[in-house]
């Protein structure tokens, strides 16, 4: 424990003796890790909405024009009994007109035409296991297209398939964009820690030569690496919430990432920020006692 | 112990002179030795190999249980935690201040409770009378309580080996032998002490040998019998 508070204080005094390159470095983390935020709160909500639309994934049955109210009860009853059918729905045609007008503004659609041309229709849930089964919703629609009572079914499940491609190819976006905030996070620092590095340089060869262990001497400069990150990933999340606010007034419903994945964020921010400093750090340590020599002689 | 075994050491590209040529001697535990020579006889460069600052170009050298030619470079801080250096140009941490300074040699063997850090370090300052000066960065001390911190921050780990070079070149004469009762007292603790010097009064009256070298060979090595002086 007090060692850590040892390396903690020598990267807070580190921080602060270079705070000029420190908060150049602050700031630059913080705009990389914000695009990758960003990427991340679009993911999620993208997911979010895909999930309630896949929730709702099923398939309307519409009855040839004259099967009777009757009949189409008798359909359900014989429908349910599909082990691939979760439920089945019936609604009549008058409820479908309404559901129209409703929809139209409560234009009253019935009255202008005089009768109701819609059908009676069925509103078909998949059993999930089902559904998450390829093409089990084609299979279905094809089945149920072939009773004589049954005059067109539509499902969307080109729609979902493409929506599914499409959330792969976000996730890949993710991955692609979370490697490069990656290797900018390495290179910011690389440029900044250095930096700091060639600064302490002398007090880091009298240490060596008295004896600190290389270790001592890497210590605080992961501790400062991690803190870096660690305030850039709070400032990038600050800034999300701003950015999702903006975006909510323009897409309504737009939430902001679990505190779970708020907190996995900046704890992968301090980790991601330990790793890069090591990477930056470690050839410059190596190279100080060669250095040592030369200078020293 | 200390052992050099035919050591060679040359700085720079072979057409450069030897800086140790062929050097060899023993120095027991617990001796007190002054180096005395002239500039670039290569009184620096063999306190240096001491502590493998600078590796030989040839030989072998002995320090306690480590030698030159397997020690590990893991095992490096270790030996050089043995030892305690003053160099002659201080090599003080600018912006920290002289307790810091000293809490450095402390922290890096593992003692970092402040309470005990400030006990140590304001026993060994009292002792280089810098007691005052503790809170103090090197830049705002005097050429001479700049040479007492190095020498403290030498001393603050309690070393089996202490190696100073010229450590009263920037003190008066008075001074001068104040810091070398000190550094008296730490050998007749049990330390071995070398020091680098040009001074042969003064090694005459503290030694308990006296090495003279000469263009990077041992020109003469004198036992002084009268070992023990008035402290």
């Amino acid at each position: 424990m007090n060692q850590i508070r040892f390396f903690a204080t020598e990267a807070w005094d580190y921080l602060v003796r270079g705070r000029g390159t420190s908060l150049a470095s602050v700031v630059a983390l913080c705009a990389v890790f914000f695009l990758f935020g960003l990427v991340l709160l679009i993911t999620f909500n993208v997911r979010r909405a895909a999930e309630g639309l896949e929730a709702r994934k099923g398939l309307t049955v519409f009855l040839a024009p004259g099967v009777s109210e009757e009949r189409a009860k008798e359909l359900v009853n014989v429908l349910e009994g599909f082990g691939e059918i979760a439920s089945v729905t019936f609604v009549s045609k008058d409820d479908a007109l309404e559901d129209l007008e409703r929809d139209l503004g409560d234009f009253p659609i019935g009255t202008a035409l005089g009768d109701n041309p819609l059908p009676h229709s069925l509103l078909v849930e998949m059993d999930p296991a089902a559904r998450s089964r390829d093409g089990a919703a084609t299979a279905l629609a094809h089945e149920l297209g072939s009773y004589e009572e049954v005059d067109e079914v539509v499902y969307g499940e080109a729609w979902m398939e493409s929506l599914e491609h499409n959330l792969r190819v976000v996730r890949i976006a993710n991955l692609t964009v979370g490697i490069l905030s990656a290797f900018a996070v390495v290179l910011v620092l690389l440029t900044t820690l250095r930096l700091l590095f060639v600064g302490r340089k002398d007090t880091l060869r009298i240490l060596k030569v008295v004896g600190a262990t290389d270790q001592f001497l890497r210590m605080p400069f992961l501790f400062l690496g991690a803190l870096q990150c660690l305030l850039a990933g709070a400032l990038a999340l600050v800034s999300l919430e701003g950015a999702r606010v903006f975006f909510e007034a323009l897409f309504p419903g737009v939430v902001p990432l679990p505190v779970g994945a708020r907190l996995t964020f900046l704890f992968g921010s301090a980790v991601l920020g330990c790793i890069a400093s090591f990477v930056a750090i470690e050839p410059s340590l190596r190279k100080l006692e060669q250095d040592n020599d030369e200078v020293m002689r | 112990m200390i052992r050099f075994d035919h050591v060679f050491k040359k700085y720079g590209g072979a057409r450069r002179a030897w800086v140790l040529d062929d050097l060899s001697l023993e120095i027991p535990t617990g001796e007190m030795v002054f180096l005395l020579g002239a500039s670039g006889a290569g009184k620096t460069t063999l306190l240096k190999l001491v502590t493998l600052e600078e590796r030989p170009t040839k030989g072998r050298i002995q320090v306690q249980e480590f030698d030159s030619d397997s020690i590990p470079k893991a095992k490096v801080p270790l030996l050089r935690r043995r030892c305690g250096v003053v160099y002659q140009d201080f090599r003080l941490i600018r912006d920290k201040t002289i307790h810091e300074n000293l809490a450095y040699v402390l922290q890096m063997t593992g003692i970092l409770d402040p309470n005990t850090l400030h006990a140590i370090t304001r026993r060994v300052l009292a002792q280089v009378g810098l007691i005052a000066k503790r809170n103090d960065f090197p830049d705002e001390l005097s050429g001479g309580e700049q040479q007492r911190a190095a020498i403290a921050r030498a001393l603050v780990h309690q070393p089996s080996i202490l190696l100073a070079d010229e450590p009263t070149g920037n003190l008066d004469q008075e001074m001068g032998i104040d810091i070398l009762q000190l550094l008296r007292r730490v050998n007749l603790a049990g330390a071995t002490v070398m020091v680098a010097s040009h001074d042969h009064e003064l090694a005459l009256r503290f030694a308990d040998r006296v090495i003279v070298l000469e263009a990077g060979r041992v020109r003469t090595d004198e036992r002084i019998r009268q070992k023990r002086v008035a402290l």
